[in-house]
């Protein structure tokens, strides 16, 4: 499965979340391969930092993209954004011509790619997280799962651990579940006492 | 099991076998819990499967108490018809170590504790007894000898806490432990150290602190609170590295 981790700008944590998921879904116990394309290599440092190796042969294989690459083809699509950003990286999503091209593929039989947003960074002040979580349930209406991914000191050290969200993400990509909306107070299923 | 579910006092709860035959109780919180009877109705509590706890206007530190180490213990639990939820497990991987953080020994003042004043093992805390102890003593430095919102204080050098009493069907008030400068949230971490519950101050009428009930009952963790601003609640949660991941989603999706 190849899965394209994308976003139209730099800074919204991109690359962590890519790599992220690349330990997670190896901590599940799959062989899962990665590869940068970005222009700043981050992904790859980070890799190299947490000694982490892409296997031979994987089952995913996580595409850290260029900023403001077209996501497209991968077998699933993450597109990582922020707020104040939100509304402006899902106005193409959201546009008359991407509902008609996506009506188009579908008649041809193009197989639809999974997309998946993810909401970066959102603020742990309690009016601007319940305002954040209605425009992303308003807007993100045309992906197939979202993921609300709250501000977290570990993320922003580049600590790869502690975020159940990115937890419930890699399950739902090694299909163990299908939440529409993953929000901040998630719990993995690992977790579960 | 009975269909039913059952609605009694709390301190009659005490007395019965209800945990015996039913999975789901609606708790009246009523205002003759004294002693250690906070203690009995949590451990009588953690049988069933599902509490809804109803505060009366005085009861609403016990309330929040017995919700928040119900819900830690993985126990959904509602306050006053809110959404049931629990809190999630988030165990820290690496040990907390607050020492090393502010450069001196942290320790808290053992003696009156409450359902919620407790941390995680890995977050690296001792207990003395000795009120003259050397070093940051939560419970001397900072007001409460609550280990939770005295790491807070130990770390972001903080000396106020706002304690919670009064139950309002809109607003709910807590009596404020110290002064308050700039601060226009009140922040408790859960007993791992590694997510924290915020709620905005409303309303500031001398010592008495009052926020909205919904914000404060919607993810109970416990009644007492460290007041923060904006910045210093980054300031935690990079410290610490923390996260905060705000209310349960039924809280957002029905008001």
């Amino acid at each position: 499965m190849r899965i394209y981790v994308g976003g139209s700008k730099g800074g919204t944590g991109k690359s962590t979340v890519a790599v992220y998921l690349f330990k997670r879904l190896k901590e599940m116990g799959h062989r899962v391969g990665f590869r940068d394309l970005s222009q700043n290599l981050i992904g790859e440092a980070l890799m190299k930092a947490m000694k982490l190796t892409p296997d031979p042969d994987p089952e995913f294989e996580i595409y850290d993209l260029r900023s403001g690459t077209q996501l497209d083809h991968g077998d699933v699509e993450i597109l990582v954004t922020e707020f104040p950003y939100l509304s402006l990286d899902l106005e193409e999503t959201n546009s008359e011509e991407e509902r008609l091209r996506e009506e188009m593929r579908s008649q041809i039989g193009e197989t639809k790619s999974r997309r998946v947003l993810v909401v970066n960074k959102v603020s742990p002040v309690p009016e601007d997280m319940q305002e954040q979580v209605r425009k992303v349930r308003e807007l993100a209406w045309s992906f197939d799962h979202v993921v609300i991914v709250p501000f977290n000191g570990n993320l922003f050290y580049n600590n790869l651990e502690g975020e159940p969200t990115l937890d419930v993400l890699a399950e739902i990509l090694a299909g163990k579940r299908g939440d529409k909306f993953v929000y901040p107070l998630a719990e993995p299923m690992h977790r579960r006492p | 099991m009975g269909q039913e579910i059952p609605r009694v006092n709390a301190s009659e709860l005490l007395s019965s076998n209800l945990e015996e035959r039913f999975e789901t109780v609606e708790v009246l919180m009523d205002p003759n819990l004294g002693g250690d009877s906070l203690n009995r109705l949590m451990h009588k509590l953690f049988y069933f499967r599902k509490v809804t706890l109803r505060p009366s206007p005085s009861t609403l530190f016990h309330s929040l108490e017995v919700a928040g180490a119900l819900r830690e213990r993985g126990v959904p639990t509602s306050v006053d018809g809110l959404p049931h939820s629990t809190e999630p497990f988030l165990v820290r991987k690496t040990p907390l170590t607050p020492d090393r953080l502010i450069k001196r020994n942290v320790a808290v003042l053992t003696g009156k504790t409450h359902p919620t004043w407790n941390v995680d093992g890995m977050t690296a805390i001792s207990y003395v007894t000795d009120f003259d102890w050397e070093g940051y003593l939560i419970g001397r430095d900072f007001p409460l000898p609550d280990p939770r919102t005295g790491l807070i204080g130990a770390i972001l050098n903080k000396t106020s806490v706002v304690t919670f009493h009064t139950y309002g069907e809109k607003l709910s008030t807590g009596t404020l432990y110290g002064a308050l400068g700039d601060e226009e949230y009140l922040v408790r971490p859960n007993r791992w150290m590694t997510d924290v519950t915020v709620v905005k101050i409303r309303e500031v009428r001398g010592d008495q602190v009052s926020v909205l009930s919904r914000e404060l009952l919607c993810r109970p963790l416990g009644s007492s609170f460290v007041p923060l601003n904006r910045q210093e609640i980054f300031n935690l949660l990079l410290g610490l590295r923390m996260r905060c991941a705000g209310l349960p989603p039924d809280c957002y999706l029905k008001f």
